[in-house]
């Protein structure tokens, strides 16, 4: 694999049932994801994006292919070994958000970290949730903020344990328009940021095919 | 007792009544004044209810002709027996109520978790135009069917069990246990199945008819419910945190199954320290003086009377009894009938005693007694039974406390015939295989007594309160277990896609199967601090009170408590591991798409 590639998959094949109930979500699919660009991948409803962004994330096996992501095989490991893999090199961003109720803001950001059994880098966070505005809601439950703030922690959590690649399921679709704008020029933001040193690699699924036009984009 | 043709009893009756000095011919047999039944007729009544006994036997008295006849009412069915009947029966009341609770806390558990859980689909109904009336109604429906399968065949199986379970538990007693198949109890049971059913039903019912349907949607037992939830301080999201959260989510629930397995533990501890309690020592103290008590067969024979020649107890008997190795004392009663003439004194202290008044009111109720002395104050003849003692008997009665006035001089009593005692110093094992090798092979009539067939009869009778009570406290805590199992599993369910969620962004199988073992270790946890201080005081102060006096001696005991823990515990670990082990049967990212 080349140096500049982060993530790539060959033969990429996604089949449910069998026979006449047989639905191919990924019928073969190659790519190549270079470091440090933002990529989206744009599609027609069904056409298998989430079911890709699962094998790329290493959440769903292949029936067949294979995902790299750096120099590791995702479908060589098992459930464990994927899982904290996922959590130390991979930040995941919901359409849902999907934050625990339970927790603060605070938890729920440093919560893949705290999984991991490391100590947070607590100056790193603060940045983070500073640049994300989220200063005065770390206190705070998830049911008291609103759907923009929440994706803001959803985001900060995937930036908080430093990972080499944020994949990102339709962020915006649960926002309005203007909080989408928000969201998507955040995520954009840690590559272009001075004080964010990250290789980072951004996928997403914009709504509007317009703005995307401005990033690397994958038709499937 | 001997079931005899017409004409041998008619021979019978002539000679008796000849002795008696009657005549044959015109003497009817219809007295038993005499105490003498033969010849006698005697109907034993028993009446449909039991209640207005003596009234409805004059009835049929009066309407059969035969108002003159004497009877009594079963002593039994007396007013003060029905109290003491009451009395003793008011702790298994008790019980049974404790046994609705705990019913009535799971079926509402079960049924409100159910329909909380489907709040959201009734969201979507009520975006569709249903109106708050269709939904309540759709809910009590949905319960009303459910209730229709799952009530008659809670009935028919609770009636079996009962069939097998009742008489195991009762033992062998005299005469046969049965079962009740009284219609009330099972339309009790249906009525209060149904009635909580409902009772479980009504807030949920209420809520999915209040709320905005955009609100119905939103709910769900992984979210908190309202905006209000306080604010929580900045600490690390460790699994245990985590799990202690999860407990606080539905606090009603949470509270729930801890009361309802507190009060099973609780029952429990009080029941068995009720009867550790009761010492049969004390209660042996009082009813015997040493370990074993011989008689003669007929001693107890109170139709024909004692027979003074009677040898069932033999010397030689005794002799061996009393060279038993280990035998620390023994004594012995003699009885002997003795026909002496009443002298002037004795007779002029009879008859001043026993006035013509005194006679009437013996006689209403032992005319045979009254009949006797009236006939030995006439002749001046009478039989009397001489008693002697000696040994432990003599050493028990002439204990000072028992002494009117004076003091007893031993060396100026002397004996008679005997019954053996023996101290507790000896092997009584081994004196209950001789007396039974004795009763086997040489006489099988002669009654022993002993301390622990008196223990034996104890148990026994008490036998059924106590394994009652045991009883009920094993139903009420499986009824917990059952509580936990199902909230445990529905916590569990309910959470699948944030589990998913959180195993997406990095938690591990096991880290999530020991987050939700976390959890049912402090459902465990409070539960048994909980039931460590009420059954604490339950044992120390209630049972205390109730114990004291009598026959028995409180300890301080919270033994079902310390073997229950354990038990409680694997459950605690076991329940969620097994949930865990079904919910990875899917898949991440299908959990993920469940709403």
């Amino acid at each position: 694999m080349k140096d500049n590639i982060i993530l790539q998959t060959r033969g990429l094949k996604k089949y449910y049932g069998k026979g006449e109930t047989l639905v191919k979500a990924l019928d073969g699919i190659d790519l190549d994801i270079e470091r440090g660009k933002f990529t989206a991948i744009i599609g027609t409803s069904g056409s298998g994006k989430s079911t890709l962004l699962h094998m790329l994330g290493g959440l769903d096996t292949p029936s067949e292919g294979s995902v790299r992501v750096g120099d590791t095989e995702l479908a060589a490991l098992n459930s464990e070994q994927a899982t904290i893999f996922r959590r130390k090199q991979i930040g995941f961003i919901f359409q849902n958000y999907n934050l625990v109720p339970v927790l603060s803001v605070w938890e729920n950001i440093i919560l893949p970290i705290s999984l991991d059994g490391r100590r947070p880098d607590r100056k790193f966070i603060l940045q983070v949730v500073k640049l994300l505005g989220l200063e005065k809601k770390l206190d705070s439950l998830p049911n008291q903020l609103s759907g923009g703030q929440q994706q803001r922690v959803a985001i900060a959590r995937a930036l908080a344990s430093k990972p080499s690649i944020i994949l990102a399921d339709e962020p915006t679709g649960n926002l309005d328009t203007r909080t989408s704008d928000d969201v998507i020029g955040l995520l954009k933001m840690p590559a272009r940021s001075p004080w964010i040193r990250l290789p980072l690699t951004g996928l997403a699924f914009p709504m509007n095919w317009a703005k995307a036009s401005r990033w690397n984009g994958v038709r499937i | 007792m001997a079931w005899v043709s017409r004409d041998f009893a008619d021979e019978m009756i002539a000679e008796e009544k000849s002795f008696a000095g009657a005549d044959a011919d015109t003497q009817t047999p219809d007295s038993a004044s005499d105490g003498n039944v033969l010849g006698t007729f005697m109907a034993q009544v028993s009446l449909y209810s039991d209640q207005n006994i003596e009234a409805d036997l004059n009835d049929i008295l009066a309407d059969t002709g035969l108002s003159d006849l004497e009877y009594s009412v079963n002593l039994a069915y007396s007013p003060e027996m029905g109290a003491t009947a009451f009395q003793e029966s008011l702790p298994l009341y008790l019980g049974m109520i404790l046994v609705f609770i705990a019913g009535f806390l799971i079926i509402y558990n079960i049924f409100q978790i159910s329909v909380t859980a489907d709040i959201q689909f009734y969201g979507r109904l009520k975006t569709l135009g249903t109106t708050n009336r269709q939904i309540r109604r759709l809910i009590f429906g949905q319960a009303g069917r459910i209730c229709l399968i799952g009530i008659p065949l809670g009935l028919l199986f609770g009636w079996l069990l009962g069939m097998v379970l009742v008489p195991s538990f009762l033992g062998i007693l005299e005469g046969e246990s049965t079962v009740s198949a009284n219609p009330v109890i099972f339309i009790g049971s249906a009525l209060f199945a149904w009635i909580t059913v409902l009772l479980s039903c009504l807030r949920p019912a209420r809520l999915a008819g209040k709320v905005s349907p955009i609100e119905a949607l939103r709910m769900n037992d992984a979210a908190s419910k309202s905006r209000k939830s306080r604010k929580r301080r900045r600490g690390s999201a460790s699994l245990s945190s985590m799990a202690w959260s999860n407990l606080g989510r539905n606090k009603r629930r949470t509270v729930t199954v801890i009361c309802s397995l507190t009060l099973a533990l609780v029952l429990l501890c009080s029941f068995y320290a009720q009867n550790a309690s009761f010492d049969i020592e004390k209660y042996l103290a009082d009813l015997t003086l040493a370990d074993f008590e011989l008689t003669d067969s007929d001693s107890g024979d109170s139709l024909n009377g004692y027979d003074p020649a009677s040898t069932s107890l033999s010397s030689s008997l005794v002799r061996d009894l009393e060279n038993q190795e280990g035998l620390e004392a023994s004594g012995h009663l003699y009885t002997g009938q003795a026909d002496w003439q009443i002298d002037d004194d004795t007779l002029k202290n009879l008859q001043n005693f026993y006035t013509e008044d005194a006679l009437a009111g013996w006689e209403t109720y032992d005319a045979a007694g009254a009949g006797e002395l009236r006939a030995a104050l006439k002749s001046r003849e009478a039989s009397a039974r001489v008693y002697g003692l000696d040994g432990i008997p003599l050493d028990a009665i002439t204990q000072e406390p028992y002494i009117l006035q004076g003091s007893f001089d031993a060396e100026a009593f002397a004996s008679g015939d005997y019954v053996l005692a023996v101290g507790p110093a000896i092997d009584l094992e081994q004196v209950h295989s001789f007396l039974d090798d004795y009763r086997e092979t040489t006489d099988s009539s002669l009654p022993v007594t002993s301390r622990q067939t008196m223990a034996e009869q104890y148990e026994a009778e008490t036998r059924s309160s106590s394994v009652m009570g045991n009883a009920v406290s094993v139903v009420i805590a499986l009824v917990g277990i059952l509580n936990f199992i199902n909230s445990m599993v529905t916590a569990i369910v309910s959470r699948r896609r944030e589990f998913a969620m959180i195993q997406s962004v990095g938690m591990t199988k096991k880290q999530l199967c020991r987050m939700l073992v976390y959890e049912g270790l402090f459902y465990a946890v409070i539960t048994l601090a909980a039931s460590f201080i009420v059954s604490a005081l339950s044992v120390g102060i209630l049972i205390r009170a109730m114990v004291s006096g009598g026959f028995s001696t409180f300890h301080f005991t919270l033994l079902p408590l310390g073997v229950c823990a354990p038990l409680l515990l694997l459950f605690a670990v076991l329940i969620p591991c097994l949930c865990f082990r079904n919910l990875e049967k899917q898949s991440i990212v299908v959990r993920l798409r469940m709403e």
